[in-house]
């Protein structure tokens, strides 16, 4: 459980081998819909306030008035009651994000009553806050018909598979799936493969790569070659631990019978920096796209405006911090830029300029996200050519990168969207021929998952 | 049954009837067929043909064929979610029986209305849960094997002490026996139960500290050994401060380790074993074995 945070993750163990198989038992036991909602309802509140029971008391609170900011945004008789409806959402849920996620600040600014004297980060905080905002959104913007049924919009907002997933699953996207969906035999084992895919990525793969990162962006001991490699894990470990977990709560979601859009495209180096960008996270991305972009497509000005300010929008979302204010940022100008002259121009250039670019220009905002002062960045930046620096590397960092120096291939190579499609194709192909190999191929799927399952608890326990 | 099932089940049926391909080309009223005796469900997208037709039979075969696959499909989707779920099941009861009765509550995690609202019940529930973990040990071992495969050190907690006096990388492979090269027995003096002669001496620690050139280190070095006959034990150090101006990133400079081997004569009971760990002296300092944790 991570320090403060109240609730279960996804990787704890006592959530896996212990709520996660009682909740599908139990799921069985009918059929119906509305039963379904039940268990997943309560199951969630025993999921987010593990450690601190009271927390759900400000869950009901706010997706009550959630509930009443939608209808008001809705049915709102006359344009400002709308307006009200929706930009109370906004407050409200800007707000309990602000105050949870980030009450330190208010200590820094010496407001002590709204200083906690302990770290309280309900789980999952920045997900519901957003998805508030979401559904009142896309109620006031005429998107979806405000929800009567508080008991379905209760389902949206406190499922525990919703929280990673997107982070915004639409409520327009999931409404008929809470009134009506069929759990089948295929969701069963779609959702388990891919449940357990997840948790293998973030406890094998991210921290592995994690392990090569604190060794080599150790600040005491910093050479060029813990400078590059260090950052590249970076990249590497963030990618896991996202994908992963977005990858665990797909998983459970199909579990349960929902389908959901996908947060992670392939990555795509011929986009450059603005393919990337849509492409990560995008659910993310699409919702503040929606909201600041896409209505001033006309207007230049408004729509750059748009950009950039959504750009700062989820950088701090990310972190309510001014390392990623100016990572959000960064992207956000890249793909200005980008917009306006620099894809043309990239596009007359052989490929690997492209190439290089992009990579690049993610390598130096993965760094403006990690270092959280200019000194260190500098430090870091330095050293990525060897100034301040007097040897190649350490020992700890050659020591580290020997030791996951297999996991880390395999990590790049998922990584290449090309690579795993001519693997895809070879082993449908080779499925294909005769029945024979089909079966051999789906044994050895349910051994490979069997493993992945105890290689990555016994990474979990160790951990 | 109904109305809506049925209508839909008329339709399909009757499109099978006619041998006709096109749902929208159907004229025959769904009324007209015997529902009763229909074969495919409802939902079936299948067009089986009519006997006597080549081309339409094929078609059938596919149809056969594609049931077939539908089924093996089935069938392994079925065993993959047995096995998988049956060994959730088995590690989940095995975590959480197999170990002695109750103690998640009862040991020292009581239940009550307070514990259980202030967060502290479910809190400790969680931390007993992970400090418990049956066969916890083969859980270790298991992802030591599993690192073998992860890279070429073979070691996940490979320590890359370079030696002082020799200049090669000390043979302290994994956390585990890293404790053990290090933990010393240390019988702590007290007053009421040690009256006999009690000596302290110091001695080299093992894995010594990993400073980078240029880092300034302290090394405490102890002259005297002093031999007294009160408990309290007296240890001269006189610390001086270097800088290392090595070629290449290494372990260097020794921390005095304190060990106190007691000769007595009164007491009656065994002295504890403590763990004292070495102090680091400087703080660009680490101690080898925390680095892993960083």
């Amino acid at each position: 459980m991570l320090k403060g945070v109240c609730g279960l993750l996804y990787s704890d163990l006592i959530f896996i081998y212990g709520l996660l198989p009682i909740t599908v038992l139990i799921t069985f036991l009918d059929r119906s819909t509305e039963y379904k909602n039940l268990i997943l309802v309560l199951t969630s509140i025993v999921f987010f306030t593990f450690g601190r029971p009271m927390i759900i008391l400000l869950l009901f609170t706010t997706v009550i008035f959630d509930y009443l900011f939608g209808l008001l945004a809705g049915y709102g008789r006359k344009k400002w009651l709308r307006n009200l409806g929706f930009v109370c959402s906004i407050v409200m849920n800007s707000s309990l994000y602000i105050v949870f996620c980030w009450n330190s600040l208010f200590k820094n600014l010496g407001i002590e009553h709204l200083t906690f004297a302990k770290r309280l980060i309900p789980l999952g905080i920045a997900f519901y806050a957003l998805r508030g905002i979401s559904y009142v959104g896309d109620v006031y913007k005429k998107r979806i018909k405000p929800e009567k049924n508080i008991f379905c919009l209760f389902t949206y907002m406190v499922s525990y598979h919703f929280m990673i997933v997107g982070p915004i699953v639409r409520y327009g996207d999931v409404s008929e799936q809470i009134r009506r969906r069929t759990i089948t035999g295929q969701n069963l084992n779609d959702g388990l493969n891919r449940f357990i895919i997840g948790f293998a990525k973030v406890m094998i793969l991210g921290l592995s790569f994690e392990k090569i990162k604190d060794a080599g962006l150790n600040l005491n001991e910093l050479t060029p070659f813990g400078a590059w490699v260090g950052m590249l894990a970076f990249i590497g470990s963030i990618y896991f631990v996202l994908t992963g977990y977005t990858d665990m709560a797909l998983g459970l979601g199909t579990l349960n019978g929902f389908k959901y859009k996908e947060n992670f495209s392939p990555i795509h180096l011929s986009g450059y920096v603005s393919g990337i960008v849509k492409g990560f996270n995008k659910l993310l991305t699409e919702f503040f796209e929606d909201f600041l972009v896409a209505p001033y497509k006309t207007n230049k000005v408004k729509y750059i405006s748009g950009i950039l300010l959504s750009g700062i929008l989820i950088g701090l979302w990310y972190g309510f911090n001014q390392n990623f204010l100016i990572f959000g940022l960064y992207f956000a100008l890249l793909v200005v830029i980008e917009k306006l002259f620099l894809k043309r121009f990239l596009d007359m250039l052989p490929k690997i300029v492209g190439y290089v670019y992009t990579l690049f220009a993610v390598f130096m905002g993965a760094a403006i996200a990690y270092f959280a002062s200019l000194q260190d960045f500098l430090r870091w930046f330095k050293a990525l050519f060897g100034i301040g620096t007097d040897y190649w590397w350490s020992v700890n960092m050659r020591n580290k990168t020997l030791s996951y120096l297999f996991l880390a291939i395999i990590g790049v190579l998922i990584m290449i969207p090309k690579v795993k499609e001519v693997i895809i194709s070879n082993l449908s192909d080779f499925s294909k021929k005769n029945e024979k190999n089909y079966s051999v191929l789906r044994i050895s799927q349910t051994v490979g998952v069997c493993l992945l399952l105890v290689m990555a608890t016994a990474s979990s326990v160790t951990a | 049954m109904s109305k809506k099932r049925k209508r839909k089940l008329n339709n399909s049926q009757a499109e099978v009837y006619n041998g006709k391909t096109d749902l929208k080309n159907n004229r025959h009223k769904p009324d007209d067929y015997d529902y009763k005796n229909a074969v495919y469900p409802d939902n079936s997208s299948l067009k089986v043909p009519p006997e006597g037709n080549e081309t339409a039979s094929l078609e059938g075969d596919a149809v056969l064929r594609k049931i077939g696959k539908d089924a093996v499909v089935g069938e392994y989707n079925f065993i993959n979610v047995a096995v998988v779920f049956i060994l959730i099941m088995i590690m989940g009861i095995s975590f959480a029986l197999l170990r002695n009765n109750g103690e998640y509550i009862e040991n020292n995690n009581k239940i009550s209305t307070e514990t259980v609202l202030n967060g502290k019940f479910t809190k400790k529930l969680s931390k007993n849960y992970m400090k418990r973990l049956p066969g916890k040990q083969l859980l270790f071992d298991a992802n030591r094997v599993f690192s073998y495969a992860y890279g070429l050190a073979g070691y996940n907690d490979e320590k890359g002490f370079v030696s002082v006096d020799t200049g090669k990388i000390i043979g302290i492979k994994t956390y585990d026996e890293l404790i053990m090269v290090t933990v010393t027995t240390t019988a702590p003096p007290t007053t009421t139960q040690y009256t006999g002669k009690t000596t302290n001496t110091t001695r080299k620690l093992k894995g010594s500290v990993f400073v980078g050139p240029g880092q300034l280190t302290t090394t405490a070095k102890t002259k005297k050994t002093t031999t007294k006959k009160t408990t309290k034990k007296t240890t001269s150090a006189t610390p001086t401060t270097t800088v290392f101006k090595g070629t290449t990133w290494s372990f260097r400079g020794t921390t005095t380790w304190k060990t106190t081997t007691v000769k007595t004569s009164a007491h009656t009971t065994e002295p504890p074993t403590i763990y004292t760990p070495p102090q680091a002296t400087t703080a660009n300092t680490t101690i080898g074995f925390e680095d892993d944790e960083q």
